[in-house]
């Protein structure tokens, strides 16, 4: 007699419910597992068998097969210890066949029959909410953040036993409440009010926030660009919900969800060190999991000394760059992660980081290597760039207050605003093809003689065009106007990415 | 006078068949650096050298072991007809010293080089020849003065002559080919390789629009040891060397030994006493050397050597400045005092004008666009130079 007990697996951040089929039948007394399991999977035969008896049950001398369907997906993760320990005991009349249809199982088994942690619990319930189930059973310590899924009956389990009792009795496990699961909030330490001086910089990372602009931060060591860029998540609107579970969901596979704070409230800031391999930066391994760039998603992407990344690992990121997804393919199937991550890079502007000034040691060849490790398709990718100077005496003691990331912030928010009622969707200014730049960014009559000139004065390529005309969007939004004027062109071709050779 | 005597005496021996030795010579001497010459005068001629047995090598010419090595390695590979195939292929010429297209002025100097192998034009005799010589880091101030000095030369119809280095040579060149003038670079490695490759553009305008010269062979690779024997060549060729930016202990002041030693003019541009990059220049000016803050003043010494210029030589002064030809607002004018010719920030020296951000940009941008100042870092701007 089979027993059919649910659980649910995943790919990358797509969940699919598996059906885990107990059966018992007479021969030599053995547990077979099939079901196309990767080797973690196949290892629960032991640690399920084992946690059956030490919770009290007998394990018959007979013949359980399990399988789990469906049998083409390869599968991988210690989440179906739970389901598969359910369905012997369901098969070993232990627990009564009452239907279970309505809920999933989710949860790693140890010897001793208690229930461990699993990554992947959020996208694994939304999963399930979405494919119609009503009640999950997940480990304990995964709860809060099961319970971010406000639609779903939560079941919280500790051990094997208590299930089991749970399933004969009925409601002795209460479900969760909701509501109550902690948020990361912002860090109230970085605040663009404690910066002092930078208004160039400032007014930079506005525009560049406003239209999810890449920038490259520009300025000797010391300047702030760490300081600087560590504030661009203050100045962001905050997330929607919707973001935030999406962001989540990409954490709890990561298993970087701590059981306290659950759901990731503010935007990410992943900083980036540059020794950095490029699985690790955009997400690999046999079975892919997602890299720095996949955590960056919805926040920002910070490569400090971008010129001292690994070329390879720079250019890993164009793809995420241009589609906003990661892409990995391995003969297992296509992969990919979401990546839409604003770009944060800075970089001397030489090695000793002094240049143009007199004191500047390098040498021109030293300069033009250190340059050139940045790509030109790379640099296509990147609209701002932005300089971060060493704040005089007289600025870094000013009384003053600055102004603080939430006023900044309200800009930003009707900047975005106006965008969106533009596209008519979430969409920034920073992703528009040739053809919205043609509708959206015709400048006015003073604004087309300015770019004409432009265009003839720094040789611009098509490219280049295009990017200081979306720059110029962003200004105008930020100004409130329907057309892109004259001192909107002038700003962002002062902001432009200049080709940085030409400079040296 | 010592030269003239060379020539009458290579002319004395030099049948069309000798050509053949010469050139052989020509690239197999590339080990002697500047002895070449006087090899030869000591052999008679190329082909003394070719057919003379390694004893005679050591013994009545005094080459050292490895030099006869190399000769005797030379001659045993030597196939004339190839290297005149190759030759007439990446359309080089070869010029020996007694060949009447041989630069008269090179000539004159002790040491001339055997022979030259030219791409594109040899200067022309009648015209004048300033070589514009530099340091290859060279600061802001140096890129402005050197491009200055090489248009208002190419315009006054001055060949501008240097090593088509990075930095000072390069830009000196550039600006000189730009302005429809005429330049000509002595190479460190043979005339069909480009050498930094950083100067490729500059090379191929200097094969259309001047020439490449070098006493080395097609496929001679540039070697450390080359330059100073280069140094020799194109202070020979020039009538004057004007010395823009060295430090100083800098290569290019072995230049300014060579054209010491040619007898030629130095000029310096003289820079602050703090600035490393000046130290060169001010030192050579405290020791004797001219001074040229303006094109006038290097006119002015090229006509003490008998050249005429259309344009008034005399006058001295520093002329209408550039910037007084363009018409400036008064804010233009504010923000465009705030700078020199060393790198500024923007912000920074614009901070005390009340200027307001937006305001500034577009000052910025215009002053950009005149040609009056120019980005060179993020936000960091110069004077371009008013002259």
């Amino acid at each position: 007699m089979v027993k059919i007990v649910y659980s649910a697996g995943l790919k990358c951040l797509e969940g699919y419910i598996v059906q885990v089929e107990a059966d018992l039948s007479d021969g030599m007394p053995a547990m077979d597992l099939v079901g196309y399991l990767g080797s973690e999977v196949k290892e629960a035969r032991e640690r399920v068998r084992t946690a059956i008896k030490n919770s009290g049950y007998d394990m018959p001398l007979k013949r359980i097969t399990l399988n789990l369907a469906p049998a083409d997906i390869k599968k991988y993760g210690t989440g179906f210890d739970l389901a598969m320990a359910v369905g012997i005991l369901k098969t070993l009349g232990v627990i009564p066949d009452r239907p279970t249809e309505d809920a999933v199982f989710l949860g790693e088994l140890n010897l001793s029959g208690s229930v461990c942690p699993i990554r992947g619990v959020l996208p694994l319930v939304l999963h399930a909410m979405r494919a119609g189930f009503k009640r999950c059973y997940v480990p304990k310590e995964n709860a809060v953040e099961a319970a971010l899924v406000t639609q779903m009956e939560i079941l919280p389990v500790s051990s094997l036993a208590e299930l089991a009792e749970h399933l004969c009795t009925e409601n002795r496990i209460a479900p969760i409440q909701n509501s109550d699961h902690a948020e990361t909030l912002e860090d109230e330490t970085c605040d663009l009010k404690y910066v002092h001086g930078q208004m160039i910089a400032k007014r930079g990372l506005e525009i560049a926030a406003s239209g999810m602009h890449n920038v490259i931060l520009f300025g000797e060591p010391g300047s702030g660009k760490s300081m600087l860029s560590k504030c661009i998540p203050s100045i962001l609107p905050p997330m929607t919900m919707e973001e935030k579970l999406e962001v989540s969901s990409i954490y709890s596979v990561a298993g970087k969800l701590t059981g306290t704070a659950a759901l990731i409230g503010k935007r990410p800031f992943v900083s980036v060190h540059h020794t950095v391999t490029d699985v690790a930066l955009i997400g690999g391994g046999a079975y892919p999991r997602a890299g720095l760039a996949a955590l960056a998603h919805k926040g920002v992407l910070f490569l400090d000394e971008m010129p001292e990344f690994k070329r390879s690992a720079l250019e890993a990121l164009r793809q995420p760059l241009e589609d906003r997804m990661i892409r990995i393919s391995r003969n297992l199937g296509n992969f990919s992660y979401p990546a839409d991550f604003m770009l944060v890079g800075a970089m001397n502007p030489c090695p000793c980081g002094a240049y143009p000034s007199a004191s500047c040691s390098c040498t021109f060849v030293q300069r033009k290597k250190y340059l050139e490790r940045l790509s030109k398709p790379l640099l296509d990718r990147i609209d701002l760039c932005i300089e971060v100077r060493n704040p005089s005496y007289e600025e870094l003691n000013l009384s003053s207050l600055e102004e603080d990331s939430a006023t900044v912030a309200k800009r930003v928010k009707a900047a975005m605003e106006r965008q969106f009622c533009r596209f008519s969707k979430p969409r920034f200014n920073s992703q528009m093809d040739a053809q919205e730049i043609r509708g959206f960014c015709e400048p006015d009559e003073e604004g087309k003689k300015i770019m004409e000139k432009a265009f003839e004065k720094y040789r611009l390529s098509a490219r280049g065009y295009h990017r200081i005309l979306k720059v110029a969007r962003t200004i105008a939004d930020l100004d409130e106007k329907e057309r892109i004027g004259a001192d909107h062109l002038i700003e962002a071709i002062r902001f432009r990415n200049a080709d940085l050779l030409k400079m040296v | 006078m010592e030269g003239k005597n060379e020539r009458g005496k290579g002319m004395e021996y030099v049948k069309d068949e000798d050509r053949e030795y010469d050139l052989w010579w020509a690239v197999a001497s590339e080990f002697s650096g500047i002895r070449s010459v006087s090899d030869v005068r000591k052999a008679g001629s190329a082909r003394g050298l070719f057919f003379a047995k390694e004893e005679e090598l050591k013994t009545r010419y005094g080459f050292g072991q490895k030099a006869a090595e190399h000769i005797i390695y030379s001659r045993k590979n030597w196939n004339y007809e190839k290297k005149m195939r190759e030759l007439d292929e990446k359309r080089i010429r070869f010029i020996p010293y007694y060949d009447a297209k041989y630069p008269k002025r090179l000539l004159q100097t002790k040491g001339f080089p055997f022979a030259l192998f030219v791409m594109g034009e040899l200067p022309e005799e009648n015209l004048p020849a300033v070589a514009l010589i530099g340091a290859r880091e060279c600061s802001e101030y140096g890129r402005s003065v050197a491009a200055y000095f090489g248009r208002e030369l190419a315009l006054a119809g001055v060949n501008v002559i240097s090593g088509m280095a990075i930095g000072i040579d390069g830009i000196g060149q550039q600006e000189a080919l730009s302005a429809g003038g005429k330049s000509y670079a002595v190479l460190g490695c043979g005339p069909d390789l480009c050498y930094p490759y950083a100067n490729r553009k500059l090379y191929e305008r200097l094969k259309e629009k001047g020439g490449l010269l070098s006493e080395y062979g097609p496929g001679v690779k540039a070697v450390s040891w080359h330059f100073p024997a280069r140094n020799r060549i194109l202070a020979g060729i020039s009538d004057l060397v004007i010395v823009v930016e060295a430090k100083e202990k800098s290569g290019t002041l072995i230049t300014v030994d060579m054209a010491l030693d040619a007898g030629r003019e130095i000029m310096v541009i003289p820079g602050r006493i703090t600035d490393p990059m000046s130290m060169g220049c001010n030192r050579l000016w405290k020791a004797g050397a001219n001074v040229a803050t303006c094109v006038e003043d290097v006119l002015m010494l090229l006509k003490d050597s008998g050249y005429s210029f259309e344009k008034n030589a005399d006058s001295g002064s520093d002329g209408e400045t550039f910037k007084n030809k363009i018409h400036l607002e008064s804010e233009e004018e504010l923000v465009y005092s705030c700078f020199d010719l060393y790198a500024k920030n923007a912000e920074e020296a614009l901070k005390n004008t009340g200027i307001s951000y937006q305001d500034r940009l577009r000052i910025l941008t215009e002053l950009e666009w005149k040609g009056l100042l120019r980005e060179v870092g993020c936000g960091y701007y110069v004077q371009t130079p008013s002259l």
